[in-house]
């Protein structure tokens, strides 16, 4: 008798699923070539259950060399190409080796492009080309209920759309990140600059571009002086901030003028309007959302909420993450999910209020995902311990999904005008009447209160102080990593599943830096050399229509062929650009990259001579470094420091001594802790260290 | 030709991005003037020691202040 053999993304959602299908709950475990994989009966059936990780399979160039351009590429297993991902070879073996005789095949990866490329690749390559009689499970959660259902009713086969969008995605995203590094990369090289690995992607460049413009904006802005006119109003004791009705005035004259107009600080109440307005409870989460919100709340990067969330999902806590619907469709059990949310004694009160009022109808946003609902707890109860970042992950997501069901929330917004010998000022007080899905969504929503003083039309007031402050316009605000998403969500640059990993790439390949993100002197190089020599690399309408396109495969308009034939084309325009200009791009590089190196080597302001900056120097002479400051050859500072030489590796924090305020560096010993040195010899620190 | 501030290759006055600062500056100088009543070398001293001020802008006023382009 043969058996079913079935699929999965990751080891906890095979455990989970042949757990779900066994008719015992509890299959057998085995492993091949190292790799788990389960055994379990299903009404007499054998299943087989192996779990995949991620993608062992990539797209690579047929030919061997580093050169360009490359446009014949091909599947081929990820660990001939890439030394990191040399255990997936056991993967590959283990697959084989399970599927042989099989009489059924499912997939049951995620399911989202990257899921079906990843079923897709390795039915064709690893079981033998058996992608076309495969089924699909299809499943957004991993519960009990919702895994027997999905293999209840198996798709008849796997979803090709899905698979030709993500396989299109993968080779257009291939051709132009190896062509575009490798031309970048060789224009250095070639002219005699040296060999840097140097690279850009088909999303990577307008993200990039995003970031280098808001630098270049922030770098040239010029402040320009205006003036706010600063009221307190004193009411039975109370004190009130109230504003000019101008929010900025030009000129220091005419604020004076206004002051000196207002200094009987007699004032009448003139007019006062109140507005009550209902305020709607957020839709659940889709993930761009949870990764905005997680930002904003714990500071949590996108990609590390993305990562939380999906250890969630596989623990079988939350649905599956990678969504963009805020909708929870009717074929949802909310009512089962509630009341099992109910029994943890934090929610039970809400839970009960929900349930009170029928029929249960949660608030629906507009996102929407054909493949997914929106995040949504599952009800389970954690069987293992969660980290205390999983665990404040899942009590917003519950939160979130509790507030869906919520009343709208009731505020009363209150604006009082006032004049002071015909100089007009106003407050503005907000107070909530009505707590509605607020409370539900308690700690996390924002519920800014301010009451207005109570005062009627006509009453006279007295004003505490009236001052004018003197401020400057600022600079547009830097990217974080959540506004960096959601810039790259209105663009419509990347998946959701891939935009939080790019904005990681520009960071580990030194484009961009910090969390307030920061365009590097490299990235701001890269990207003008690109957008001066070859602008479709960092354009924004290029990679959004090339999204359009491979979005519209789904639909079943346009195909593979078509797609890749057309960004083959404009690539090879793209290489031929940058031939053309290749000395010139090699100049640019060049310059960024000695800026780049150069900055690394910088690591704090001179305390001697307060005006050069101290950097690392290696002596010419006798080849060791130390540090020496750059006010030298200008200003004559002979501040020197020695620095540990290797196998002590050094390199720069740009923080300062806590004790004495010196710039410190981080040395590393072998096999020891990195730890921070100040430079300052005469140091406290390192004097009490000295006496023990 | 080179940027005199940064040393890159340029060819107006200055590179790219100090030529942009350096006319946002220019463009900017009416509105001090307007407010405070500021010389150009005062407002010259008065941006380069503002904290909202760009890097670059910095870097061309003080360029412009020590080598004595300080007058418009």
């Amino acid at each position: 008798m043969g058996f079913t053999f079935i699929l999965s993304e990751k080891r906890e959602a095979a455990e989970r699923i042949a757990k779900a299908l066994d008719e015992q709950g509890r299959p057998k475990s085995y492993r091949e070539q190292g790799v788990i994989y389960f055994e379990a009966i299903h009404r007499d059936q054998i299943l087989r259950v192996i779990p995949a990780i991620g993608h062992l399979y990539t797209i690579a160039p047929r030919e061997r060399g580093y050169n360009y351009p490359v446009l014949d590429v091909e599947w081929a297993p990820a660990y001939r190409f890439n030394k990191r991902l040399a255990h997936t070879k056991r993967w590959i073996d283990a697959i084989e080796k399970v599927s042989r005789g099989a009489s059924a095949f499912v997939s049951a990866t995620d399911y989202d492009v990257e899921g079906e490329v990843i079923g897709y690749t390795i039915l064709r390559f690893a079981c033998g080309g058996k992608e076309r009689g495969a089924k699909r499970m299809v499943f957004s959660a991993l519960t009990n209920a919702e895994l027997r259902k999905a293999f209840q009713k198996l798709s008849p086969t796997i979803d090709f759309r899905l698979a030709e969008a993500g396989e299109t995605r993968h080779i257009v995203d291939f051709l132009w990140g190896i062509n575009i590094s490798r031309a970048l990369t060789l224009s250095l090289r070639d002219s005699g600059k040296g060999f840097t690995k140097l690279s850009a992607g088909r999303v990577q460049g307008p993200t990039l571009g995003f970031v280098a413009e808001r630098e270049k904006e922030i770098n040239s802005f010029v402040p320009t002086p205006y003036w706010r006119i600063s009221a307190v109003l004193d009411v039975e004791g109370q004190t009130y901030k109230v504003e000019y009705l101008r929010p900025r005035i030009e000129t220091l004259k005419e604020a004076e003028q206004i002051v000196e107009r207002c200094k009987s600080k007699e004032g009448v109440v003139k007019g006062i309007t109140s507005r009550t307005y209902e305020e709607e409870p957020p839709p659940p989460f889709n993930l761009e959302n949870l990764q905005s919100e997680s930002y904003r709340l714990f500071r949590q990067a996108p990609s590390q909420t993305l990562r939380l969330a999906e250890s969630l999902y596989l623990g079988a806590l939350i649905s599956y993450p990678r969504t963009s619907s805020e909708k929870i469709p009717p074929t949802v059990n909310c009512e089962e999910i509630l009341t099992s949310l109910g029994q943890s004694k934090e929610y039970q009160n809400l839970v009960s209020d929900i349930l009170r009022d029928r029929p249960l109808r949660p608030r629906q946003g507009k996102g929407e995902d054909p493949a997914h609902p929106a995040i949504y707890p599952t009800g389970n109860h954690p069987q293992s311990t969660l980290d205390s970042r999983q665990t404040r992950l899942l009590d917003l997501v519950v939160r979130r999904f509790l507030s869906a069901f919520a009343p709208p929330a009731l505020s009363e917004n209150v604006r009082i005008t006032f004049d002071l010998n015909g100089e007009l000022f106003f407050l503005t007080g907000r107070r909530i009447l009505k707590e509605g899905w607020l409370r539900f969504y308690a700690p996390y929503a924002r519920r800014e209160e301010n009451p207005a003083p109570q005062l009627r039309e006509g009453e006279r007031v007295r004003f505490r102080e009236i001052n004018y402050v003197e401020a400057y316009t600022s600079p547009p605000s830097r990217f974080n990593p959540g506004s960096l998403l959601r810039e790259m969500e209105e663009h419509e640059l990347g998946t959701k599943a891939t935009r939080a990993d790019i904005i990681d790439t520009l960071g580990e390949r030194g484009y961009v830096s910090g969390e307030r993100i920061v365009a590097t002197a490299l990235g701001l190089g890269v990207y003008e050399t690109l957008n001066r020599y070859c602008p479709i690399l960092v354009s924004v309408k290029f990679t959004r229509d090339l999204e359009r396109k491979m979005e519209a495969i789904l639909k079943g308009e346009g195909n593979r062929r078509e797609i890749v034939a057309e960004a083959s084309t404009l690539l090879t325009q793209a290489l031929e650009e940058i031939k053309e200009n290749e000395a010139a791009i090699a100049e640019s590089l060049s310059r960024a990259l000695q800026i780049s190196n150069s900055l690394k080597r910088i690591i704090g302001p001179c305390p001697v001579c307060q005006k050069g900056q101290l950097q690392i120097i290696r002596s010419k002479k006798t080849g060791k470094r130390f540090v020496g400051c750059t006010n030298y050859r200008e200003g004559g500072c002979t501040a020197t420091f020695p620095l540990p030489q290797p196998p002590y590796r050094i390199w720069t924090t740009k923080r300062t001594c806590r004790i004495c305020g010196w710039p410190t560096i981080t040395v590393k010993a072998p096999n020891r802790r990195p730890w921070s040195l100040c430079l300052n010899p005469d140091c406290p620190k390192k004097a009490s260290r000295k006496q023990g | 030709m080179n940027c005199p501030v940064c040393g890159a290759s340029s060819r107006n006055r200055f590179c790219p991005v100090h030529e942009r600062a350096y006319q946002n500056l220019l463009a900017a100088y009416e509105a001090w003037h307007r407010a405070l009543e500021v010389s150009w070398r005062d407002y010259l001293e008065r941006v380069n020691a503002n904290s909202n001020s760009g890097i670059w802008v910095r870097d061309v006023c003080v360029f412009l202040l020590r080598n004595g382009t300080g007058d418009r």
